[in-house]
């Protein structure tokens, strides 16, 4: 009898579905790149976006807002998992490297997305980096969030990564150099095990009062607009943490449920513990969220001076009702479940990631009312209320950019598993009759 | 050797990060002509600052030791 040892979690294995996939995420992705190239081409006159106040539009559209979401969805990950990391929760353990991963294709496509919003990406980059001034919220956009948490991300992932990658090593495989490579000399001694240990506690520790005070500028880009009825306020920047949390927990659940799946034999990697966890941590997020929303509801109904009543009307009233409604809908509908859920104690995985789903759209649709109706509907200046709309362009390429984060992850989950071995777990052998 | 320069990239970092941040636009000018930054590329050093000091973990980390099993 022989033994051979093959890469765990499907790593190196190229199913059918897993093709299938990668080819259809693929085709969204040209699709996506051919319409940013159209757009490159013509200019943004193809996109919905139009000057505000005097071509009755908006100059920050759908781009805009998906980068407020990606950018949202990142901070969960890497908030949870140095969370876990400080106060030792190891039922997180399962889904650190997918809650990092998380992160690091949801910050890296939000990032892009700035990119593609600024029209002439290149000239954008140099002047970021020869001028960009500290005054402005963007300072923090362009070096705490592109390069600090993109980084501290992308280390914490490596770091995280190196045992199990030792381990991979010594597994015959076509990715063994590329393991050799990622465990740069691991050897898992006693010595380099505290060394480890004692990194990644301070690098939490550093991470999460530095990702929040990087994520806070995005919402102060809006929250210290003084010109701007609906986003001059105190609450912008909280108000962002806490839709970002939510978004990034709801996001979180969806793909560990997928992963979950895609796995099958090791799919018991990930226990009922872990959801419950992550039920819990979304539904504090969602009630503080729908808390703040409440709080914003109040004080914009409230005696509101003349420009403020404008975009109140639009968001009750007027053209952005629908989405209004629908996001609050959506979010009271999802908070409901997870209530129900942490009422009975139990919690169904159907349940949550119905909740999950609803909860995200939810935040899209708030993310887009924080940029979209100000500019339409908050004018100082005696211009008539205008209009945006995402053209077909826009969406193709935000559909791209969706594809390019499935992509990574999936690309990702060929090439290292992607729920942590931790030592023991990590043999998985084939036996195969000599 | 391993903590001497893990505190060095810190502490370069951090140097980094206050010139690069007070160099990017002065503060209490109330001239917009004020508003350039003390010299060209300065928010670049703020950036530079901050890839220095999150290095400083691969440094203490990833550096060879030379006695594997001291903890240190």
């Amino acid at each position: 009898m022989k033994v051979e040892k093959s890469l765990p979690q499907g790593v190196g294995k190229f199913t059918p579905g897993w093709i299938v996939f990668i080819a259809v995420a693929m085709v969204v992705l040209i699709i996506g790149v051919l319409a940013y190239l159209y757009e490159a081409n013509m200019g943004l006159i193809v996109t919905g976006m139009a000057n505000i106040g005097t071509q009755g539009g908006a100059t920050w559209g759908l781009y805009v807002v998906m980068v407020e979401y990606f950018i949202g969805v990142s901070l969960a990950g890497i908030v949870l998992v140095a969370f876990a990391h400080v106060f030792d929760i190891k039922a997180l353990r399962a889904i650190s490297r997918l809650a990092l991963l998380l992160t690091t294709c949801s910050l890296m496509v939000g990032l892009l997305a700035v990119l593609i919003d600024l029209g002439t990406p290149i000239r954008g980059i140099i002047n970021m980096i020869l001028y960009v001034r500290p005054q402005s919220p963007f300072f923090g956009t362009f070096t705490l969030v592109a390069v600090g948490v993109l980084l501290s991300s992308l280390m914490y992932l490596y770091l995280d990564g190196r045992r199990d990658a030792a381990y991979l090593a010594d597994i015959d495989s076509g990715l063994r150099w590329y393991h050799r490579l990622w465990a740069a000399g691991y050897g898992d001694t006693q010595a380099e095990q505290e060394r480890h240990r004692r990194t990644m506690f301070w690098l939490s520790i550093l991470i999460v009062p530095f990702v929040i005070v990087a994520l806070s500028t995005e919402g102060l880009v809006f929250g210290i607009q003084v010109g701007r009825p609906g986003w001059f306020g105190a609450l912008q920047a909280p108000d962002f943490i806490i839709l970002a949390a939510a978004s990034g927990l709801a996001n979180l659940i969806v793909l560990t449920a997928i992963v979950r799946r895609v796995l099958k034999d090791d799919s018991t990697l990930i226990g009922p513990a872990v959801f419950k966890w992550l039920g819990g941590l979304l539904l504090a997020a969602t009630a503080a969220a729908v808390y703040l929303q409440i709080v914003e509801l109040v004080t914009m109904l409230y005696a509101t001076p003349g420009n403020e009543r404008l975009l109140a009307d639009a968001l009750l009233r007027g053209p952005y009702a629908w989405i209004f409604w629908s996001g609050l809908f959506l979010v009271v509908f999802g908070l409901t479940l997870l209530v129900t859920q942490a009422a009975r104690r139990q919690w169904s995985l159907g349940v949550l990631i119905i909740a999950s789903v609803a909860i995200s759209t939810s935040v899209v649709a708030e993310r887009y009312l924080t940029v979209i109706p100000s500019q339409t509907h908050g004018m100082m200046l005696p211009y008539e209320p205008g209009s945006y709309f995402p053209t077909w362009v826009e969406f193709a390429v935000v559909a791209g950019m969706f594809a390019l984060g499935a992509l990574l992850i999936g690309l990702f989950m060929k090439v290292f598993p992607i729920i942590p071995l931790d030592g023991k777990r990590a043999e998985q052998e084939v036996l195969v009759d000599a | 050797m391993r903590r001497t320069l893990t505190m060095l990239f810190i502490l370069v970092g951090l140097g980094l990060m206050v010139v690069g941040y007070v160099s990017s636009a002065p503060w209490g000018a109330s001239s917009v002509a004020d508003s350039n930054p003390d010299f060209l590329g300065a928010p670049t050093v703020f950036i530079i600052g901050i890839v220095t000091v999150l290095a400083a973990a691969l440094v203490y980390e990833l550096l060879p030791a030379r006695d594997d099993d001291r903890v240190g």
